[in-house]
């Protein structure tokens, strides 16, 4: 499977971009069916015109840069914070960035409607080089150097680890107070990786009732991480 | 309408999170999340939950465990079959009590009675059918049984037995003195008999 994290080197032209079409400029979309649109707190999607933007750039306008950066910035943050951890985050998203428009004033990106593929092509490769330099100076450095690279650091962050220590503790209350056949839904799922198929054919489910079942636990969790971030953690955690 | 107006739905996003999701689809997830604050935002949430959800479900085998053991010893109090499954096992116990109060665990007593005053009180466990026998009374005769208080719990005739006569009455009797009142002719006493019924 090809996720970020495990890229290799590929051509702008090769990101292959099967779903993006040329689209209306600043044509919002409202939600309709998709169960992803009913999203709490979520803006309208906006639908860009790439090729006006790639155009411009293209042509040197700073504007369409700016607009650029305003559309990808967050989204390339997140990814390479989420790979490589903070260290020379700011450095490592403006490197993508002037590859990203390097390539579109050297003409590699043929065709906008692949940019976003390429940005993600960008993004993966930075995130594959980051590595790989991390691995090879470990291996070089290993005697004097262990951490000279920030990959574990945001892995091993004590914040996180409360965090995560207080979330599991959260997901056993759950666990605890749903029936044996639900738990047995979940561990199916998420500890055996069978599919939702397999589990409401081999347990007389249907899709609606697998959803609900995910979706009540998904709440009482929720509920439960909000009653700790609230300050009601440490009683909630003791007492159950 | 075009599929870049959708955001990612929660399933999508969750198998992402789980590298479960197909290749295929990735990098139009992942394309999207490039662009989607919103969706960054819920895969977030997704991934908290999916992932504390695998992990608590794996590194428990303790809680799995007693939940199990505790989940089987009253899975029969599930709520689809638990109430009306608990009020017929109780309605059956206590049926099953009754009857066997009643009919079967008792057992059947005899006793013989001297309507001699001051003697010794003849006893007699309880039981489902009491058989008295009378040394010195006539068949024939009306008998009363009486309790402690002096109420009539029984009354029937004397009928002649082997060298007695006697009187079977199919009934059970509370632990107690009760007193056998029989009437041998019209206008005389009724001789009386005591006798007592333990537990």
């Amino acid at each position: 499977m090809t996720y970020l994290k495990a890229l290799d080197h590929v051509s702008p032209e090769a990101t292959t971009g099967a779903v993006l079409r040329p689209l209306v400029t600043s044509r919002i979309v409202q939600a309709e069916e998709d169960s992803g649109l009913d999203r709490p707190g979520q803006e309208q999607y906006k639908i860009r015109d790439w090729a006006q933007i790639v155009a411009r750039i293209r042509d040197g306008d700073a504007a369409a840069m700016e607009e650029l950066y305003a559309i990808f910035a967050r989204g390339i943050r997140y990814f390479l914070l989420r790979n490589l951890g903070s260290e020379e985050l700011d450095d490592r998203v403006h490197d993508c960035f002037v590859i990203v428009t390097e390539a579109i004033q050297n003409g590699e990106l043929r065709d906008p409607a692949r940019l976003m593929g390429y940005v993600r092509t960008v993004v993966k490769r930075q995130i594959a080089s980051a590595i790989d330099t991390a691995v090879d100076q470990r291996r070089t450095h290993v005697d004097y150097d262990e951490t000279m690279f920030g990959i574990t650091d945001f892995n091993d962050d004590p914040e996180q680890s409360i965090i995560s220590r207080q979330r599991s503790e959260i997901a056993r209350k759950v666990l605890l107070s749903i029936s044996r056949r639900d738990r047995e839904i979940l561990d199916r799922f998420y500890v055996q990786e069978q599919t939702q198929e397999q589990i409401c054919d081999e347990m007389g489910l249907s899709a609606t009732q697998f959803r609900l079942l995910k979706s009540r636990a998904k709440t009482r969790f929720g509920n439960l991480g909000k009653r700790v971030a609230k300050g009601f953690g440490r009683n909630l955690l003791r007492t159950g | 309408m075009d599929t870049e107006t959708f955001h990612e739905s929660e399933d999508r996003l969750e198998l992402y999170a789980l590298r479960r999701l197909p290749d295929s689809e990735v990098e139009h997830v992942e394309n999207h999340l490039l662009v989607c604050d919103a969706c960054r935002e819920h895969l977030e949430e997704v991934s908290a939950f999916a992932f504390s959800m695998r992990e608590t479900l794996k590194g428990n085998p303790v809680i799995e465990s007693v939940v199990k053991s505790n989940a089987r010893w009253f899975e029969w109090l599930t709520p689809r079959l638990g109430m009306p499954g608990a009020f017929a096992a109780i309605l059956l116990a206590v049926g099953i009590y009754w009857i066997s109060r009643d009919a079967h665990i008792l057992p059947v007593a005899s006793l013989q009675l001297t309507a001699l005053r001051g003697s010794e009180v003849k006893a007699v466990v309880r039981a489902r059918e009491l058989d008295l026998a009378f040394t010195d009374a006539l068949a024939a005769s009306r008998v009363d049984i009486v309790d402690g208080g002096g109420a009539t719990v029984w009354t029937g005739t004397l009928r002649p037995g082997a060298g007695r006569v006697e009187a079977k009455i199919s009934q059970v009797f509370s632990p107690g003195d009760y007193f056998a009142r029989v009437y041998t002719a019209a206008g005389q006493p009724p001789q009386e008999y005591q006798f007592k019924v333990m537990k």
